[in-house]
This record gives structure tokens, sequence and C-alpha cells, in this order.
């Protein structure tokens, strides 16, 4: 056996033992929170919600956001604890600014392009949804919203016969 | 939980059963959590993200196109929001730090008589848990699915890291390469 070979099988058998130490520690580490075993739970709620409006909408999936690119793109971000997402579903765009940075006081400002929404309704995973109506250029705004996951349904006007669109949830 | 029964949790769900969902979220919520922890991604912003990944499992029960692999698409979308947010924290060590300090050679042997005693001593256990936790994302994610449970195959692992399949062995010898040098840095060495 040469050097190379050697070094080779104790290096496996290191790598075994290196690895048998990280199980341990993952094994070790505290269990999933209560809390968050019981949101997992709950979010079953919204399977009921989103069935009885299955036929009417459409999902809308996010195409872009401005924390993806913290470090790279220069002029992607507005001002400090701004942040941009778009929402995407055919020829709709769903474009996004959230300001804000404390528990409670975000502000969501939006744009949807075409411009013919009505009104939309920003949903959280417990309590009753926040609604804002649209101006003629498909721009809104949601005030005092929690940090934590959101998403928006937006209604079309009834003449243009496009479904309803829901977003992706995200967190903000 | 083998693919079959998770595509029947999966199928049941949708169709709206409720303890079918909880047999999901008993199987997974472990391995969801873990990999939120893996990104780095700790408080209010881990629980956010973690409710976020099940609000996102609900929407997409009937439109998953592997159901059998429900625990896969899980994953990937635990780590994804969790990059996201974490990103927005700029908390997370740049993987370059890491392989220059590997390569500044740092080395020194592991032997199994130390590594006997960080099996035993809790002090040496935090010990490699900061090493763990300076490594690439990639790196502690996938050292992480390693030990899932329930287990993943190593091609959903290569999915959820969007690795090509069968490149899990020489990614894990490097990783644990990484992890070696800096267990050797805290003194847990020959």
């Amino acid at each position: 056996m040469d050097d190379a070979e050697r070094d080779e099988v104790g290096g496996a058998a290191e790598d075994d033992r290196v690895l048998s130490i990280v199980g341990e520690v993952v094994r070790a580490e505290e269990p999933v929170p209560l809390s968050v075993v019981e949101a997992a739970l709950a979010a079953f709620t919204w399977r009921m919600i989103d069935d009885e409006l299955t036929d009417l909408l459409e999902h809308a999936a996010l195409s872009f956001d401005s924390n993806d690119y913290e470090h790279g793109l220069a002029g992607v971000r507005g001002a400090i604890g701004e942040r941009s997402l778009t929402f995407e579903y055919a020829d709709v765009v769903i474009d996004l600014e959230v300001s804000g940075t404390g528990t409670d006081d975000r502000a969501v400002i939006g744009q949807i392009v075409p411009s013919d929404i009505v009104s939309v309704e920003l949903h959280r995973p417990s309590g009753p949804p926040a609604t804002a109506a649209a101006d003629e250029l498909g721009r809104f705004r949601l005030e005092r919203v929690g940090s934590g996951p959101i998403r928006l349904l937006c209604r079309f006007a009834a003449a243009t016969q496009r479904p309803m669109l829901l977003t992706e949830w995200v967190v903000i | 939980m083998e693919g079959a029964e998770v595509a029947r949790l999966v199928a049941a769900a949708r169709a709206g059963d409720e303890a079918a969902w909880k047999q999901l979220v008993q199987g997974y919520s472990g391995l969801v959590w873990s990999v939120i922890r893996g990104v780095g991604v700790y408080g209010a912003e881990a629980n956010d993200v973690a409710q976020t990944v099940w609000l996102r499992f609900v929407e997409h029960l009937g439109r998953l196109r592997e159901p059998e692999r429900a625990g896969a698409w899980l994953a990937t979308t635990a780590r994804n929001e969790a990059l996201r947010v974490a990103k927005r924290g700029a908390r997370m060590v740049p993987t370059e730090d890491v392989v220059a300090v590997v390569d500044a050679g740092a080395g020194g042997q592991v032997s199994a008589e130390a590594l006997d005693r960080a099996l035993l001593a809790g002090e040496q256990r935090a010990v490699v848990v900061e090493a763990l936790a300076v490594l690439s994302e990639h790196c502690r994610t996938l050292l992480r699915l390693l030990f899932a449970d329930p287990p993943m195959a190593y091609d959903d692992i290569c999915d959820v890291l969007a690795m090509p399949k069968g490149s899990i062995g020489p990614t894990r010898g490097r990783c644990l390469g990484h992890l070696k040098a800096e267990l050797a840095r805290r003194g847990i060495t020959a």
C-alpha cells in the first residue's frame, strides 16, 4: 500500500467519524418548536378557502425579489428597508414595494398591469384579510401590515372576464 | 415514509383529509426546520419561513409534479425561502472565506481519540456546532440532509441543492474536508 492509498483509506474512516459527529450534533438539536408545528397544522385551513375559489383563480408566481440581489445589483433597491417584489401570471404583472422594518408597520404599495383591477385583498396566515381599492392606474396601498407571510388576491373588473389572481406566499 | 405512502397522503390532504395533513406535518416538520436552521435563520424569522413553506405546500397539494417526492419539494422550498430571508440580514459566511482558511494550511489531523472525546464532551460538541456554522451554506445543508429523518434519497438531496445527480460523493468529501480543517483550527486535532 503506498502513501496515497493509505491516506485515502485513513481519510475515508476519518470522514465517517466526522460524519457521525455531525449526525450526533444534528440529532441533539432541540426539537421543532411547538408553535411552528401548530402553525404548520393550521395552514391546512387555507386548503378549504382556496378550494372554494379554485375554479375562479390563477396563481401568480414570484418572478423577482430585490432581496435576491442585495449584494450585486446596484440601483435595484430603493430607499433603505424597501423591498421590491414582482409576481407574474400570463400577461399580468404585479409589482410591490414593501417598506418599514418593524413588526407591524409595513406598508405595501403596489401596481398591477393591466390596470383594470378592482380590488386587492391581503391575506395573512390568521385574521381577516385587509382590502384596498385600486385606482385607475392599477395602484393600491395597504398600511400597517404586520411582518410575516402574506399573499395577495387580486380581483379584476367583471367585464375583463379575467380570473382572480392569487400570489404565492412571501415573508415580509 | 415510502414514496407511495407520501403520494397517498398528499392526495388525501388534497381531498380534505385533515388527518393526512397532520401525518405530513409530523413527518416533515423536522426536515423543514432543520433546513431553515442549516441556512442560518433563527427566531421569529425562522418561524415565518417555516409557516410560509407549509402555506405554499397547501397551495401546491394539487399541483405537485411528483407527490411521492413531497419531502424534496418541502426541503427545496424551505431552503430557497430561508436563503431569501438570510440575504436580507446578510448573516451568511461567504464560501470563499472558508476556502481561504482551508487553503491557508490550517491542517491538523483529526484523530479517532480526539473525535471520540468530542462525542463525549458537551463543550466540544459546541465547538463542532461552531465549526459547522462557518462552513458554506451548501455544505451545511448537504451534511444535514444526509441525516434527514425520514432519510432522503441522494437524488432528492441533489435536487434540493441544485446539484447534478450523482455528485454527492465528491461534494460530501470536500465539505467534510472543510469541516475537519475547521475542527483542527479549534483544537480538535491529533
